[in-house]
């Protein structure tokens, strides 16, 4: 054998084959997430499986067909299971040119961690594909490696090329059929280059907003909200490294590529390929599972379809009309109805009157009389008693329902969940044999890195955690749920709760399909929005320019953004600690260090610190708007200091008038009557000197009348000024 | 061009542009190639059998000198109508006034100070097509002389503010997005709905808003009484139309529904291609969301068409709307875009007209034009330079890249560089000029320098 | 043996991830494996043929599991079967005749086994079936994969001659071996050399200035065309593009290339076009027993336009293709769903697919059937690489390539 092989692999490389460095893989067999809790408590994700097959096989099976040699998978949680499947499968005694290597680390707790762990093994000697062990697809990466190679050719920098694909967002719930939230993308059409990313888009904006030194580079730019992120990257031996130096780095998306976009010291490029008729896609949640598992029955991933048999170990399936895949060995009741797109595994026996449709089962499972499972998935040795009703339900193995049980839409059973006698198991819910876990393992979500993303666990967990630890006996009252209570007579697990927040968004991924009174909401909510953002869009100064840069900053998501509008709230929290009583001395400093740290101009400190001040003054109560004058006065000779330390130059004080500007135009409307009133007082106090407000005057000249509402305001302020100053010259 | 109304908008005497405007001279009669602006948009509107307009001028006696020059030259070509508007009213204030002479279903709005050859037939016919409320000409970068080549900054500020950031659906016929003014300065910021009703936009920096519109008329004169704040079509008119297209606010009958343009075959080879120009702005989505909503059909969400027309890379468009722009086009018209003077260039590719007369050892260099009834001394030079009607001319004059207008009397020895010259200046001798504008009737003092100032009669 | 194990997964691999397709490259590959699992294979004394067979069944059993789409291998190991069974035939009828026990064998057929001791097994065993009565043929065909009856044959000869008995059998098995060996490598040539054999028969069937419609690229019709024109006929082929593969773009070019007069058409003109065309000519997936055609979509199309206006239709397929099975049994797998994408950019219909918010269930389907099964009736001739043939042959052909009990290929449980 060992000579055949030999042998094999000479006819198989061509000298120029020889030449080359071999292709190589890292697949993270670890989601570094904990979307699928609480399945993954027991088993790690990649080995759940998809359309009875575990996903890591189609990840394998695809790098192997696409000429990967070398693929390292790189397991944490749960590595042992992972590497016995590995040991198992035919993966590791495969013969022929593909090689797969487990790596093992028990203390990576995200995508940037595990990379790191790779650096340091120093496997890695040329460019590789970098994917994770939930992808499944069938495209070729011949043109995309072409590609990537000769950008590199010509740029060292270009590290990374991305593989997206056209799919267009539901208008409705901005997630994509996968049920990812919809992606910005901004993309040079002439060199596919990646100018921006934004995969958490806050749908409270209704703006993107680009950074202008984007179109100082390339004249124009495709932006983009249809393209689906394969998360197939083809990445240089540099982007190991870049993790290894930007430690903080721990998202590949959230933190890598959105870093690599937004600083342009180090000038590393990341460039896109576009696949149109092949198939790539991520399982990332409960929706995506659903989708592709469809996918699949739709034969859009051939050759990996169930007939064909890719991974060899699952049994011969042969596929009927309408999609109706059955292994050889089903017991299926005459009177048993399988209806179009479902798979029915080997083994598995269905009972008289029993309907089946769009739905997945599992090998060797048991289905009662009259249980109608419709649009589930339901695993390997699963026992469905008489007249159970499941509906878009995922039943893990072993589990046991009784007669009667109904699953609703979303339920998730993990495995061994027994369920007593017609017990109703409501939308949504989980039930695990494992109680909601107290500690956050390393398949945890990060929560920093998420905090802001909207993924329902994280906060039900830790909620639940702290529960836990005040009292951890399972069917205590304060935990909600007790086995026989929840899960019927006879019955075995822990339904998980979600917090109600959470609930609100479980729809979202959830296998089950958006409910209608959802999108009858959205459908509203669409319109009402639109109306609003017209009537805010109107509320701007009627000229067409939307020039209010801080009500700009305070909704765009621009990195950029993020800085100085953090800045901003670092400030008042400095500012905050003042009124608390600490030493003005120890905060100018502060605020001077943060401003470096930021790299803010005096400018901005200048004018974020007059905002903290004004909140200030707005916070003490008033009834009418001579208190406000009055309390913005104290407010303001109390803290005269502390902000002349700041005004530096007159730029600073006119940034300062602009700020006050704004902030009577959006933030703090309040003030907007007042503004020559305080425009006075500000002079008066000498915080603001002549020319600085003249100068602003005049800047204001050249703006349109909208702009100047203000100057108007204050003119005979204004006029006094310049007489006054005219005085003086003469 | 059946039923499409013209409005010119011939500005009034700009400060931008003192001291060349005056009284005598408002903008529209600046002579390009010693040819009124105003000529190079009339003919062009000829040129596409728009025949019937409304000029309207800022300023009464502006108004009266411009009317008398029309009525003179194209006194049985064209039907014009001159309405005078009072000053600083802005675009939209001149639109305004005159709104109640707009009876055609479309109205085509034409900058007075647009030197072009794009036709603008071709952008009122992408406006019938697409049965757009609006539709705007996108214009590459003008052509640039060799004169741009040296840039200081300044004149960067020019070209950069004369450009636009517009957004573009992939067939490049909807106008999703366009900031103009101050706001190209900043950062891009565009509407997320109607980035997601296309699901794909293509953002340009290097177009520029040609100053020519296409309104369908009911849609523009609502606008213009509902939002009697705009004051400018390019500032206010335009990015509101477009910034609310997704829920137009105008009233139904100046809306359409969008459908799909263009069809192709699908063929696994090309139904990419077919595909993208399948794209529809309205979304699928908003039907069904329109199907889903409770709402009566009428306040339900109505959209309407903006569109753009980008004419090629090959055509000239410039709007003289600086003093920068008056130089560089007066250039170019001799220069790269002769076609658009309209005269016969010699051999030595210059205008020298036959009543001219030069003086022995004298130069006229190419891309220059010598007027009639100019009088040159001996041992003078001209370079890319434009000399108007019945000027005098003595020795030893050097004049370079500049402009120089009617019945001017330079005397000997006089260098001129870079500037611009009105009627009936007076350069006594010796007088050197860099980069300077010299207003009409001004007479400068002989032995005199000047560098790069604005030089006029108090 | 373990590398001949190796071999076999290895093959078995590539079926089932569709590496090896098309029933030429699956027939030879077939072909070329078994003959080195049966030189692996150890040879008992008794009933060697019964072993070989087992042997060979056994791998038969997963290459045929590993891809029943591909017909093609099932057929070779079917033929290398009756090949087996012919070898140890003739072999045992050799050693009848060497006993002299033969009753009515003329001098001429044994004169004819003196001279050429190795003879072609084919012809042994013609000469077998022609000396042997038919129940006793019977018996030993059935017999002899039998392992309780496998005796029999060899004691029929043993109680005639014990001592030469065992001297005699190493050379039989040996011989037998070999002779198997010997035939398949003449099955794998045949396959080899099928196309060859069939284009030299193109200029009987093409004439001057014909028309020829085709649909889709076929090896074998390419080469028949091509084989015309090298005999220069001029006629000219319209080419159905072959939606949505689209090969006959392909095979257009590969013709043009040879120099004959080439029009392409869409499939769906095939009908508007008939009307001009003298003969169709398609290749084929495979052909069935009853004479039907698994042949590449929408040929069947093409069929019945070619009946609607009497143009006879004329499939081209190499003897490999030949399955003894029929459409309507069991395990023959008729068709191979293809990927959607073929038809469909799956990036622009997604929004169609959004199970999330439609209701869960998918609304678009596409099917890409590989196959049309065209019934017999609508075949005018079929042409292999043992000449044309009439549908209602075809059972023939299949009597002389395969025996009637291989037709299901599954390891009786020996031992």
């Amino acid at each position: 054998m060992a000579q055949k092989k030999g042998h094999r692999s000479l006819s198989s490389d061509d000298p120029e084959e020889l030449a080359r460095v071999p292709l190589q893989a890292v697949l993270l067999a670890d989601s570094f997430a904990t979307k699928f809790r609480p399945i993954t408590l027991e088993r790690p994700k990649v080995l759940l499986p998809l359309v009875n097959a575990p996903m890591i096989d189609y990840t394998l099976a695809w790098l192997e067909s696409v000429g990967v040699e070398e693929a390292f998978v790189f397991c944490c949680a749960h590595s042992q299971q992972v590497k016995d499947y590995l040991n198992k499968s035919q993966w590791m005694k495969q013969p022929g040119t593909f090689t797969v290597q487990p790596i093992e680390s028990h203390d990576s707790i995200s995508a940037g961690d595990a990379l790191r762990v790779i650096y340091n093994l120093g496997v890695i000697c040329g460019d590789f594909v970098l994917v994770s062990g939930d992808t499944i697809s069938n495209m070729s990466l011949k043109e995309a490696l072409q590609e990537h190679k000769e950008r590199r050719k010509k740029d060292p920098l270009a590290v990374m090329t991305m593989v997206i694909k056209h799919s267009k967002p539901s208008s409705l719930t901005h997630q994509t059929r996968l049920g990812n939230d919809e992606i910005l993308m901004a993309i040079d059409p002439d060199t596919k280059e990646l100018l921006y990313y934004e995969d958490k888009t806050d749908q409270s904006q209704r703006f993107i907003t680009l950074d202008k030194m984007l179109l100082a580079s390339t004249p124009t730019l495709h932006l983009h909200n249809d393209k689906q992120d394969c998360y197939i990257d083809i990445c240089s031996p540099e982007v190991l490294s870049l993790f290894t130096d930007n430690f903080d780095y721990q998202h590949l998306r959230r933190h890598f590529v959105k870093g690599l976009l937004v600083d342009d010291l180090m000038g590393y490029k990341i460039f896109t390929h576009e696949i149109h008729s092949s198939y790539a896609a991520r399982i990332d949640n409960f929706r995506s599972y659903d989708t592709i598992s469809k996918d699949i029955i739709q034969r859009w991933t051939y050759p990996m379809v169930p007939d064909v048999q890719y991974f060899g170990n699952c049994s011969q399936m042969k596929l009927d009309r309408l999609g109706i895949y059955k292994a050889p060995e089903v017991d299926q009741s005459r009177t048993a109805q399988i209806r179009a797109f479902s798979l029915i595994g080997n083994g598995t026996a269905i009972g008289d009157h029993s309907v089946i449709s769009n739905s997945v089962i599992g090998q060797s499972c048991t289905i009662g009389r009259n249980v109608s499972i419709q649009g589930s998935y339901i695993w390997d040795n699963v026992i469905i008693e008489d007249d159970c009703k499941l509906s878009h339900a995922l039943v893990c193995d072993g589990v046991h329902l009784r007669a009667g049980v109904v699953l609703e839409p979303g339920v998730i059973l993990s495995f061994k969940v027994e369920v007593g006698q017609k017990i109703v198991i409501p939308a949504y819910s989980k039930v695990s044999l494992l109680p909601q876990p107290s500690k956050q393992d390393s398949d945890e979500e990060l929560e920093y890195a998420d905090a802001n993303s909207g993924v329902v666990e994280s906060p039900s967990i830790t909620s639940i955690a702290n529960t836990r630890n005040v009292d951890p006996v399972p069917d205590s009252p304060d935990a909600e749920h007790s086995d026989t209570s929840e899960v019927g007579i006879s019955g075995v697990g822990y339904i998980w709760s979600t917090t109600e927040g959470g609930h609100e968004e479980e729809w979202r991924h959830s296998i089950a399909p958006i409910p209608a009174e959802k999108l009858m909401e959205f459908c509203l909510s669409a319109h009402t929005d639109l109306g609003v953002s017209n009537q805010d869009v109107n509320s701007l100064p009627a000229s067409g320019e939307l020039q209010l840069d801080s009500e700009s900053t305070g909704f765009d998501d621009g990195e950029d953004y993020k800085d100085s509008a953090d800045f901003e709230k670092e400030v008042e929290a400095t500012f905050q600690r003042v009124l608390a009583g600490v030493n003005p001395e120890n905060v100018i400093l502060e605020i001077n260090s943060l401003r470096l740290s930021y790299d803010m101009s005096h400018a901005d400190c200048a004018g974020s610190l007059f905002y903290s001040i004004m909140k200030s003054a707005l916070s003490a109560p008033f009834s009418s708007n001579r208190e406000l004058l009055l309390n913005t006065g104290k407010e303001l000779s109390r803290w005269k200091d502390l902000l002349k330390n700041c005004l530096k130059t007159i730029d600073e004080e006119i940034e300062v008038l602009l700020k006050f500007e704004e902030m009577c135009l959006e933030t703090t409307k309040e003030f907007a009557p007042l503004f020559s009133a305080i425009l006075n007082h500000l002079y008066e106090k000498d915080i603001l000197s002549e020319d600085a407000i003249l100068s602003w005057a005049e800047e204001k000249e050249g703006a349109d009348e909208s702009d100047k509402v203000f100057v108007k305001q204050s003119e005979p302020f204004l006029k006094w000024l310049r007489e006054a100053s005219e005085d003086e010259d003469d | 061009m059946m039923d499409f109304q013209v409005v010119v908008l011939a500005g009034g005497t700009a400060k931008k542009l003192a001291p060349l405007v005056s009284k005598e001279v408002p903008k529209a009669l600046l002579p390009v190639a010693n040819r009124p602006v105003l000529s190079y948009v009339l003919e062009l509107l000829e040129s596409s059998n728009l025949k019937d307009l409304i000029v309207v001028v800022e300023g009464e006696d502006a108004a009266l000198r411009v009317g008398g020059w029309i009525s003179g030259a194209y006194v049985d070509r064209l039907h014009v109508e001159v309405a005078a508007v009072p000053e600083d009213v802005g675009t939209a204030g001149a639109l305004r006034a005159v709104a109640h002479h707009l009876t055609a279903n479309d109205v085509l709005i034409v900058s007075g100070d647009l030197v072009s050859d794009v036709p603008p037939g071709a952008v009122a016919a992408t406006h019938r097509r697409h049965g757009a409320v609006v539709t705007t000409l996108l214009c590459y970068a003008p052509v640039s002389g060799p004169s741009d080549t040296g840039s200081s900054a300044g004149k960067d500020k020019v070209k950069k503010s004369r450009y636009n950031i517009v957004g573009l659906d992939p067939t490049r016929q909807l106008l999703l997005h366009i900031a103009a003014g101050a706001e190209v300065e900043k950062d891009i910021r565009v509407q997320k709905n109607i980035l997601r009703a296309v699901g794909q936009l293509e953002i340009r920096a290097d177009l520029m808003d040609a100053h020519m519109y296409a309104f369908k008329r009911t849609v523009l004169q609502d606008v213009l009484d509902q939002k009697d704040t705009f004051h400018s079509i390019r500032q206010d008119v335009l990015p509101y139309l477009v910034r609310t297209q997704l829920r137009s606010e105008i009233s139904a009958n100046g809306l359409h529904k969008v459908e799909d343009n263009a069809n192709g075959r699908v063929s696994s080879q090309n139904y990419v291609t077919w595909m993208s120009q399948h794209r529809e702005i309205a979304p699928s989505a908003y039907q069904e969301l329109l199907a889903l909503s409770p709402r009566s059909p009428e306040n339900a969400l109505r959209t309407h068409k903006c569109c753009a027309y980008i004419a090629s890379k090959s055509k000239y468009c410039a709007r003289l709307n600086s003093i920068q722009a008056f130089s560089d086009i007066n250039r170019d018209v001799v220069g790269e875009a002769s076609h658009l003077s309209g005269y016969s260039f010699s051999s030595q590719n210059n205008i020298i007209h036959p009543s001219a007369e030069l003086g022995s050892k004298t130069t006229v260099g190419p891309q220059c034009m010598l007027a009639e009834g100019s009088q040159m001394g001996d041992k003078c030079s001209v370079k890319r330079s434009i000399i108007g009607r019945h000027c005098r001319i003595g020795s030893n004059v050097k004049i370079v890249n500049s402009v120089v207008m009617n019945h001017v009397t330079i005397e000997d020895g006089c260098l001129v560089q870079g500037s611009v010259i009105c009627s009936n200046v007076h350069l006594q001798e010796r007088v050197v000029l860099k980069d300077c504008q010299i207003g009409a009737g001004y007479v400068v003092t002989s032995g005199s320098e000047y560098k790069s100032e604005p030089l006029a009669r108090k | 043996m373990p590398d001949v194990q190796a071999l076999v997964n290895d093959f078995v691999l590539k079926l089932k991830r569709r590496k090896i397709e098309g029933s030429h490259a699956s027939a030879q590959h077939t072909a070329e494996l078994l003959r080195s699992v049966i030189s692996h294979q150890r040879m008992p004394y008794t009933n060697q043929a019964g072993a070989l067979i087992d042997a060979v069944k056994a791998v038969g059993e997963q290459l045929i599991a590993a891809n029943p789409v591909e017909l093609a291998v099932g057929n070779i190991v079917r033929r290398v079967l009756h090949i087996i069974r012919e070898e140890d035939l003739s072999s045992t009828a050799t050693a009848i005749e060497g006993l002299g026990l033969s009753a009515g064998s003329d001098d001429d057929d044994e004169g004819q086994h003196e001279d050429r001791p190795a003879l072609s097994a084919a012809a042994l065993a013609a000469a077998a079936r022609s000396t042997l009565r038919a129940p006793s043929l019977q018996t030993l065909l059935e017999d002899i994969p039998d392992s309780a009856a496998a005796p029999q044959p060899p004691s029929s000869g043993g109680d005639s001659e014990g001592k030469s008995k065992s001297a005699d059998k190493n050379i039989r098995s040996r011989k037998l071996k070999h002779d198997v060996i010997e035939a398949i490598n003449e099955l794998i040539q045949d396959i080899d050399t099928c196309h060859e054999q069939i284009s030299e028969q193109a200029v009987e069937h093409i004439h001057q200035n014909e028309v020829i419609l085709t649909l889709g690229r076929s090896r074998t019709v390419k080469e028949f065309l091509c084989a015309a024109k090298e005999k220069n006929r001029s006629f000219r082929v319209f080419v159905a593009e072959g939606a949505p593969r689209y090969q006959g773009h392909v095979l257009a070019k590969e013709l043009v290339s040879k120099g004959i007069q080439t029009t392409v058409i869409t499939d769906s003109a095939v009908f508007a076009m008939i009307s001009r065309v003298n003969m169709v000519i398609v290749g084929a997936h495979a052909i069935m027993a009853n004479g039907g055609v698994i042949a590449p979509v929408g040929i069947n199309m093409v069929a019945l336009a070619a009946q609607r206006h009497a143009v006879p239709f004329v499939v081209v397929a190499g003897s490999h293709k030949l399955c003894p099975l029929y459409p309507h049994n069991p395990e023959v797998l008729l068709n191979d769903l293809k990927c959607p994408s073929d038809l469909l950019d799956f990036g622009e219909f997604s929004d169609c697919m959004d199970f999330g918010s439609h209701g869960g269930s998918p609304l678009l389907h596409v099917v890409n059937p590989a196959f049309d099964y065209v019934p017999p009736k609508l075949v005018s001739l079929f042409i292999t690489d043992t000449g044309g043939h009439n549908p209602s042959y075809m059972y023939r052909l299949i009597a002389d390539y395969y025996s009637a009990d291989d037709l299901v290929v599954k390891r009786r449980s020996t031992s």
